[in-house]
């Protein structure tokens, strides 16, 4: 199994090739405590730079000081002693790249952490890298199906965009992002996952979900788990993101999900207390705005000459009982291209996935959504928020007139139409189809206790019996009066089907 | 019959058996023609209107006949209708089975691919762990033994090294050093 | 004016005899320092570590160790 001699052999090329190590500058630790060391000497030692120290471990230099360098321990913080020698590497830290890494779980620093041992990736790239300048940038212009129709249809994301996910804990934000990496299946997308500071348990459920659903042939995970040392979840997010850049640079689309940066915010407030760096807002660093802006900004369209890649990033950020307004929540909102915003009340009365339509944007996707999608829910919006609107008055329980009758169960059933099974994404074709139908007046022949199922039996019926006409609806192509018809009989006939002849009580 | 030659006879008998009576020829004259006018009167008065009544029975009676030839014209015509339209659906029942079979065969074939799929996913998965596992052992042997010998290296070279290597080792690496900033 | 200057740190694994300590003495002054305090300190296996100013000048034994350990 394991050929003792070859160990043997490479040991000695190894010994044999390390007499010509170049002189690296050396220090000495004078504190050390909490995963933080002070390091006298290393005057040459540069920001961001990865020090080797005694022992193997590793550590990541932050605070250049006049006659020390405060840096922080990646492991074995238990182990290195006042005294012990620090050695400069000359490197930046850097993230193993390549296609090797796509199926596999990594820690930020490239290693495995799914038992497949180390990923066969000839290149690294640094962590930390520039963003893509202002010339190399080029238009929005491509949708990133996420499957989801209330987002597709009202919050759509393009190609290069930088959308948040902001919402409670337990509103479904990591489904939302989960969702939109299944969908990208034969998308030609490269997708990556960063877990920063997560529970493990869930990091694992979020994993085998992956896997299950096929996702994982073109996924990378890159986590770092609640338990992992503070500096490797704060570098996990520009690790993943340097992936990101490997594939975007080959002209690759990538999706890069960072779930989630209100954890990255508090791991680099932890550090940066220990560091002794003053303390802002919220005991954050003065730099958290720059944390994160430095990281998002990396995301982008690239134009035609560069490529024509993207990195399209959907950070997802925790508040607190619903409080937008709170630090991290308002610079992350300040620096995306839009949010989604999710909401408690509405995933606890059922709407699922529980987005406010009314609080969340997207400021450049709908240059980018597909044509059909784009003309159908173009009144989505409007109709949804009437309906919100008048719902708020028929509590007082006022007699109603039928128009407004009609646009309460209207927008009862969009509503209903808007819910939607995790893991059970929508093509665009089947969203044209449940739009359509939701905004015509057949829906009106159909009790809201019923919409669910119609909806799902329609789509059924419409795959097995309607093929040719889901075949014809061009989703790049204005949808005409003549398909319309066509596809709204084949709800009317599916209706005989599923309700018979007797009239459904509306 | 009578006898032509008892005619006279008879009707001598006849006169006589008239005469008593009271009978005369003219009065039997009287009632042939009253019997006539009757016949006449009765022939007109009922005999058309109940021939005429007769003949619209009849006629009556044929168009319902025709009637019931049309129906069962147009029995047989749906009969034959609705056999067309059974063998019709049994012909749609039949492609909606083949169908269905089709669309099943194809569904089953598909889980079975996508089982097998997954059952090779998961050889190769192991396979790839197992080999993962390999190599995690063999570099973690590498670093143990190179922990070692950097150990046993440690020691050597802490008791072995003279009091002229030191020196020699501490002017080289001045010298080094001089060399090194001056050029 | 000479004692005003720094004093360099000078780790070795053990005293240095006469002759070594003049050539340290005449390496340190050219760099600006005014004398060298001795640290003996085993763990360096053998050579010397001088500390003057900020900068470090590592020629142990020890750093020799760690490149190879680096390099595997």
């Amino acid at each position: 199994m394991i050929d003792l001699n070859e160990i043997g052999k490479s040991l000695k090329e190894k010994i044999a090739r390390a007499g010509e190590q170049p002189g690296h500058s050396t220090g000495r630790i004078v504190y050390s405590g909490d995963g933080i060391i002070k390091i006298a000497g290393l005057s040459d030692v540069r920001y961001n730079e990865l020090l080797d120290v005694r022992g193997g471990y590793r550590a990541l230099a932050l605070n250049l000081e006049h006659d020390s360098v405060g840096a922080v321990l990646f492991s074995g913080e238990d182990k290195v002693r006042y005294g012990d020698y620090v050695y400069s590497t000359g490197k930046a830290v850097e993230m193993k790249v390549g296609e090797a890494l796509l199926g596999r779980v990594v820690d930020p620093l490239g290693g495995p952490l799914d038992g497949l041992g180390e990923p066969e990736a000839a290149e690294t790239r640094p962590v930390e890298f520039p963003a893509p300048a202002i010339m190399d940038r080029a238009k929005v212009d491509k949708p990133l199906q996420t499957g989801i129709l209330a987002i597709d249809s009202m919050i759509p994301i393009g190609r290069g965009q930088r959308e948040l996910i902001i919402g409670d804990r337990q509103t479904g934000k990591t489904a939302i992002a989960v969702d939109a990496i299944l969908n990208q299946k034969g998308e030609n997308v490269v997708c990556i996952y960063v877990s920063i500071g997560q529970k493990a348990s869930s990091l694992a459920k979020t994993v085998n979900v992956l896997r299950a659903g096929g996702a994982m042939e073109y996924t990378c995970v890159v986590c770092s788990t609640a338990d992992d040392a503070v500096p490797l979840q704060y570098i996990a997010p520009y690790s993943g993101c340097a992936l990101a850049e490997y594939f975007m640079y080959r002209g690759k689309d990538v999706l890069i999900v960072y779930d989630d940066l209100s954890k990255h915010a508090a791991a680099y407030r932890t550090m940066s207390l220990l560091l002794k760096r003053p303390a802002g807002r919220e005991a954050y660093p003065g730099d958290v705005f720059y944390l994160h802006s430095r990281l998002l900004e990396r995301a982008a369209k690239l134009s035609a000459e560069k490529g024509g890649g993207s990195i399209t990033a959907l950070p997802i950020v925790e508040t607190l009982a619903g409080d937008i307004s709170a630090y991290i929540p308002t610079n992350v909102i300040s620096i995306t291209d839009g949010q989604i915003y999710l909401e408690s009340e509405l995933f606890n009365s059922g709407v699922r996935p529980a987005v406010n339509v009314g609080l969340s944007v997207s400021r450049v996707g709908g240059s980018a959504q597909r044509k059909a999608i784009r003309q159908i829910s173009g009144q989505l919006r409007i109709n949804l928020a009437q309906y919100r609107e008048l719902a708020i008055f028929m509590q007082f329980g006022s007699d109603l007139d039928g128009q407004t009758q009609k646009t309460l169960s209207r927008g009862a059933k969009l509503t209903e139409t808007l819910k939607q099974k995790q893991y059970r994404n929508y093509t665009v074709r089947e969203m044209i189809v449940l739009l359509t139908v939701a905004q015509s007046a057949v829906i009106d022949e159909i009790p809201v206790k019923k919409i669910a199922g119609f909806n799902e039996g329609l789509l059924a019926f419409m795959r097995a019996d309607k093929a040719s006409l889901l075949g014809d609806i061009d989703p790049d192509a204005a949808v005409s009066v003549g398909l319309r018809e066509e596809i709204l009989a084949a709800a009317r006939e599916y209706m005989q089907y599923a309700f018979g002849g007797e009239d459904a009580d509306v | 019959m009578f006898e032509f030659t008892q005619e006279p006879m008879l009707l001598s008998a006849l006169t006589d058996m008239f005469d008593r009576m009271g009978i005369t020829w003219s009065s039997i004259l009287l009632h042939f023609v009253a019997l006539v006018i009757l016949t006449v009167g009765l022939y007109l008065l009922l005999f058309k209107p109940v021939k005429k009544m007769i003949r619209e029975r009849q006629e009556k009676v044929k168009k319902i006949e025709k009637e019931n030839a049309d129906l069962n014209e147009e029995v047989k015509e749906l009969k034959a209708s609705s056999e067309r339209v059974l063998s019709e659906a049994k012909k749609e029942a039949a492609a909606v089975h083949e169908s269905a079979v089709k669309a099943a065969g194809e569904q089953a074939d598909g889980i079975v691919g996508e089982a097998k799929a997954k059952a090779k996913a998961l050889v190769e998965r192991t396979e790839a762990e197992m080999e993962g596992e390999r190599k995690k052992l063999r570099s973690d042997m590498e670093k143990q033994i190179a922990d070692v010998s950097l150990l046993v290296a440690e020691k050597v070279i802490g008791r072995s090294i003279s009091h002229e290597d030191n020196k020699r080792l501490i002017e080289e690496s001045l010298k080094k050093w001089s060399d090194e900033e001056n050029g | 004016m000479a004692e005003q200057r720094p004093i360099a740190k000078v780790i070795v694994s053990e005293t240095p005899d006469a002759e070594t300590a003049r050539k340290i003495e005449a390496f340190v002054k050219e760099r600006g320092c005014g004398g060298a305090e001795y640290i003996v300190d085993a763990d360096i296996l053998g050579g010397i570590v001088i500390s003057v100013g900020g900068k470090v000048y590592d020629g142990s034994l020890r750093s020799r160790l760690e490149g190879i350990r680096r390099s595997f």
